[in-house]
């Protein structure tokens, strides 16, 4: 069943198309690698999907509703949500604290409420901590709820973040690269975590560029080569598939 | 109305924006600061040329010259004291040329008393062109005013020291890289930058017949509108929209007063959410 | 738990201190100008928070202030209800401004923010109704209420303390909430926060109809403590003022950090007998060396002395122990 589909999908930045009518489609419940050479439009399709960018022509059906040029804010309503490549969370505040706004949409009661402390809002508080601290625990990261996340080690930076995400209660989690400046043993764990994810039914979109955990791990992949779809299918068909081999000149050897 | 009158002034007003606005924006290029002690530099210049030729007597144009050394160097010591160690942080910086309005204005009010000074003409007489009768002074500072905008343009786009002032405000590590002195050419942005006003306030102190520690506030008010419809950096587009808001201002001042600033005032809000950029974009270009 | 205790100390200390200089009218004026200063501070730092810098909120505390006077004076309506009212006023504007204008970043806002201060000045300035160059005289006291009729500063002193109480209450309940974690996820990260949901404008519009809504309030009572409303008191530099209280006491103390500066400052003006003329210029070196030396601001210093002695002392101990080399 398709969850998101893009439909000649364009946007230009004064006369460059970064993405030039990309058409491809996410299905419920898997992880979809999105890769292709730097400059190949990938983190801009990221972009386009989320609201950060409006396209300059396509369509973007989510659920049944074209989500092309909605506000960041309303597609994270609707069940998308993203990770960033560089500043994933909120450096000054604890890992306690970023889970915490990261639920920020499972709340109800409106700014009044709060301000005089109803019932109902005191309520809802309890019960959100009580989910916020669940998603600590399931990502792992207990141990180090109450530091600072601008003191966490890379990897649990790169775990928070996807928790930050998580809090949000999407459909479909966008990751954009969240495996840069992993070891090879924290990648696995942090694949492994992904396909737990999975598993319980969220379904994951991913950039990155490191091809053996694209490879070992997406159950599709989706290439992109200056703003355009080259190819699109399984791990085997994109490793034999020879315009991939072209625009990656030299990859072949780390894939095998 | 008036006309001839009206237009010669929208002529004044406009190379009183550009020289202050130029100068504006050229600091902002370099120390990549929006310098709200700008206007206190133009009163700067004020003073100086107030002291040296009402008081001490020298001839006026030796009083220019001494306000723009004056306020320029006094330039290149503000950017090597406070702006320079704060390179990066925008908020720290914004904060510190906030307070230097405070610290210039002040030590004005101390220095020379809270009192308006009277200055006098530096030329008197008129001159009679098409039938109107102008004045001869402000006919000269107009020149000088558009003579000194030629000077800048020709220096920024056509010397060697220009050039390194464009790259500088372009790209600082890359101008590094090909050699170019960032120390020097900074403190000669700044000196330029900063010597501009100092020309204003003492080429407009006559015009205007007043001098006082608190009138580069107007003057700033005017100047940051200039530079953000103009674009951010760019020294053409400052010119630009100094004659648009020169000649809306002063023809506007005679249909419906002082409300032209709420006019104004509208202006920029509309700018800066639909073409933040201004008219001739952020990039600093020198270029037309 | 310990800030609750330091803030009840020294309200506490405050009433006391109305008591006690109930017949020091000067004295008592110093105080109420420090409370105020501290009520337009600190409401200024909630916009900060959300990571705009406005140097709009004399003009606001401006728009509160004129309010009030004409609703008292000319509509005849009773100081109390204006006082509110005059806040409303203010974070309504504030909301219209604020919409097209908090889409925009830093230095773009921070202009807009210098422009429209500029106008409210010009605008007051030239419309009679307003005030006009001379101003508005002969604003009426606060009504009666009880036997307090406002004759005495001590009355005075009482309100602005009351009124204060409520603000801190108010920003303290804000800044604890969801609410306040919102503001400062926005203040840090607004792509980040968007990301997650968080609808940036309207909490945006939210903080800074807070903000100015206090900055009404706070006009509203000194212009009828000062029964005059004049176009220099909303001033740009006005607004400048208020930033320094901000930042010179610290602002990473969304609370206290104003109360310190604005006490700070105003009262050290007052013993060391600073002439008005130098006022502006104390405050300005005051701000710079804090900005270069003390970038947290004076409310750090206790701590910042504190570690300068334990490094001493390690340093001491270090040499002692390991005796000549």
């Amino acid at each position: 069943m398709v969850l998101l589909e893009t439909k000649n999908l364009t946007k230009y930045f004064g006369g460059l198309a970064a993405v030039n009518e990309v058409n491809m489609e996410v299905n419920n419940g898997e992880i979809l690698g999105l890769v292709g050479p730097n400059g190949a439009g990938k983190t801009t399709l990221f972009n386009l999907i989320t609201g950060f960018f409006r396209p300059t022509r396509g369509k973007i059906i989510f659920g049944g509703e074209d989500i092309a040029g909605l506000k960041p804010n309303h597609i994270a309503e609707r069940g998308i949500v993203r990770t960033f490549q560089a500043s994933t969370l909120f450096k000054t505040r604890t890992v306690w604290e970023n889970v915490l706004i990261g639920c920020h949409l499972q709340f109800r009661s409106g700014f009044l409420r709060v301000l005089v402390n109803t019932p109902f809002a005191r309520k809802e508080e309890v019960e959100i901590r009580q989910k916020a601290q669940e998603i600590i625990e399931s990502m792992g990261l207990s141990a180090v709820k109450n530091q600072y996340a601008a003191m966490l080690p890379h990897g649990y930076q790169r775990m928070l973040g996807v928790c930050l995400a998580l809090a949000a209660n999407p459909k479909l989690l966008l990751l954009d690269e969240p495996a840069t400046g992993l070891t090879p043993e924290e990648t696995l764990a942090f694949m492994v975590q992904l396909k737990a994810l999975r598993d319980k039914g969220i379904t994951i979109l991913l950039v990155e560029h490191n091809m053996r955990a694209v490879m070992g791990n997406c159950d599709r992949i989706v290439v992109l080569n200056f703003g355009k779809k080259i190819a699109d299918g399984s791990p085997d068909e994109i490793r034999k598939n020879k315009d991939v081999i072209e625009a990656y000149l030299g990859v072949e050897a780390n894939v095998a | 109305m008036p006309v001839a009158q009206i237009f010669l002034n929208a002529l004044l007003l406009t190379m009183l924006y550009s020289l202050v606005s130029s100068g504006l924006t050229l600091v902002l290029g370099i120390a990549r600061i929006v310098n709200f002690a700008h206007g206190s530099l133009y009163m700067l210049g004020a003073y100086v040329t107030y002291y040296v030729f009402q008081q001490v007597g020298l001839p006026f144009p030796v009083a220019l010259v001494l306000a723009i050394l004056g306020v320029g160097l006094f330039g290149v010591f503000l950017n090597r004291v406070l702006f320079r160690p704060l390179a990066g942080q925008f908020f720290a910086a914004i904060i510190v040329c906030l307070g230097l309005v405070f610290l210039v204005e002040g030590g004005a009010a101390i220095i020379f008393t809270e009192k308006e000074r009277g200055m006098s003409a530096f030329v008197t007489g008129t001159v009679s062109i098409f039938g109107a009768t102008l004045s001869t002074e402000r006919i000269i500072v107009i020149i000088t005013g558009a003579l000194v905008m030629v000077g800048l343009f020709y220096f920024i786009n056509r010397t060697k020291q220009g050039a390194a002032m464009r790259a500088v405000a372009q790209d600082a590590e890359a101008a590094a890289l090909q050699g170019i002195n960032f120390n020097y050419t900074s403190a000669l942005a700044m000196g330029i930058g900063c010597g501009l006003a100092g020309l204003a306030g003492g080429l407009l102190a006559p015009v205007f017949g007043v001098v006082g520690p608190y009138m580069g506030q107007s003057i700033m008010f005017k100047a940051i509108l200039v530079i953000t419809l103009g674009g951010f950096g760019s020294v053409p587009g400052a010119f630009i929209a100094a004659l648009l808001i020169g000649f809306l201002e002063s023809f506007g001042f005679w249909y419906i007063g002082a409300w032209v600033s709420a006019v104004l005032f509208a202006i920029v809000i509309v700018i800066l959410l639909i073409r933040p950029r201004g008219i001739l974009g952020m990039e600093y270009t020198m270029r037309h | 738990m310990v800030k609750k205790v330091v803030f009840g100390l020294f309200f506490l200390v405050l009433l006391a201190l109305g008591a006690i200089l109930r017949n020091e009218p000067y004295w008592l004026h110093v105080i109420i100008v420090c409370i105020f200063s501290s009520m337009l501070a600190m409401s200024w730092l909630l916009i900060l928070k959300i990571g705009h810098l406005s140097l709009a909120h004399a003009a606001f505390m401006g728009i509160g202030g004129v309010s009030s006077a004409l609703l008292v004076k000319e509509a005849g309506l009773s100081f109390w209800l204006a006082l509110p009212l005059s806040g409303l006023i203010a974070a309504t504007i504030a909301v219209v401004l604020g919409f097209p204008i908090l889409r925009v970043k830093g230095i773009y806002f921070l202009i807009v923010t210098f422009a429209f201060n500029e106008l409210v000045g010009i605008i007051i300035r030239n419309w009679k109704f307003l005030g006009g160059y001379v101003g508005l005289i002969d604003v009426p006291r606060p009504n009666h209420l009880g036997g307090i009729d406002f004759s005495s500063k001590a009355h005075y002193y009482y309100l602005i303390l009351f009124l204060a109480v409520v603000t801190v209450i108010v920003l303290y309940r804000v800044y604890s909430s969801r609410i306040g974690r919102i503001f400062t996820s926005i203040g840090e990260d607004e792509d980040l926060a968007q990301s997650v949901g968080i609808n940036v404008l309207k909490y945006k519009l939210l903080a800074f109809a807070i903000g100015c809504f206090f900055a009404g309030l706070t006009g509203s009572f000194v212009v009828h403590y000062l029964n005059f409303s004049g176009a220099e008191m909303y001033s740009t530099l006005q607004s400048l003022n208020i930033q320094i209280y901000a930042i010179v006491g610290g602002m990473g103390f969304a609370i206290g950090g104003p109360i310190v500066g604005a006490f700070f400052l105003t009262l050290l003006v007052e013993f060391l007998d600073i002439p008005i003329k130098a006022q502006t210029l104390v405050y300005a070196s005051i701000l710079i060396l804090v900005i270069f030396y003390l970038r947290g601001g004076l409310i750090t210093l206790p701590q910042k002395v504190l570690e300068g002695m334990t490094r001493l002392s390690k340093f001491r101990t270090k040499g002692t122990s390991h005796g000549t080399a």
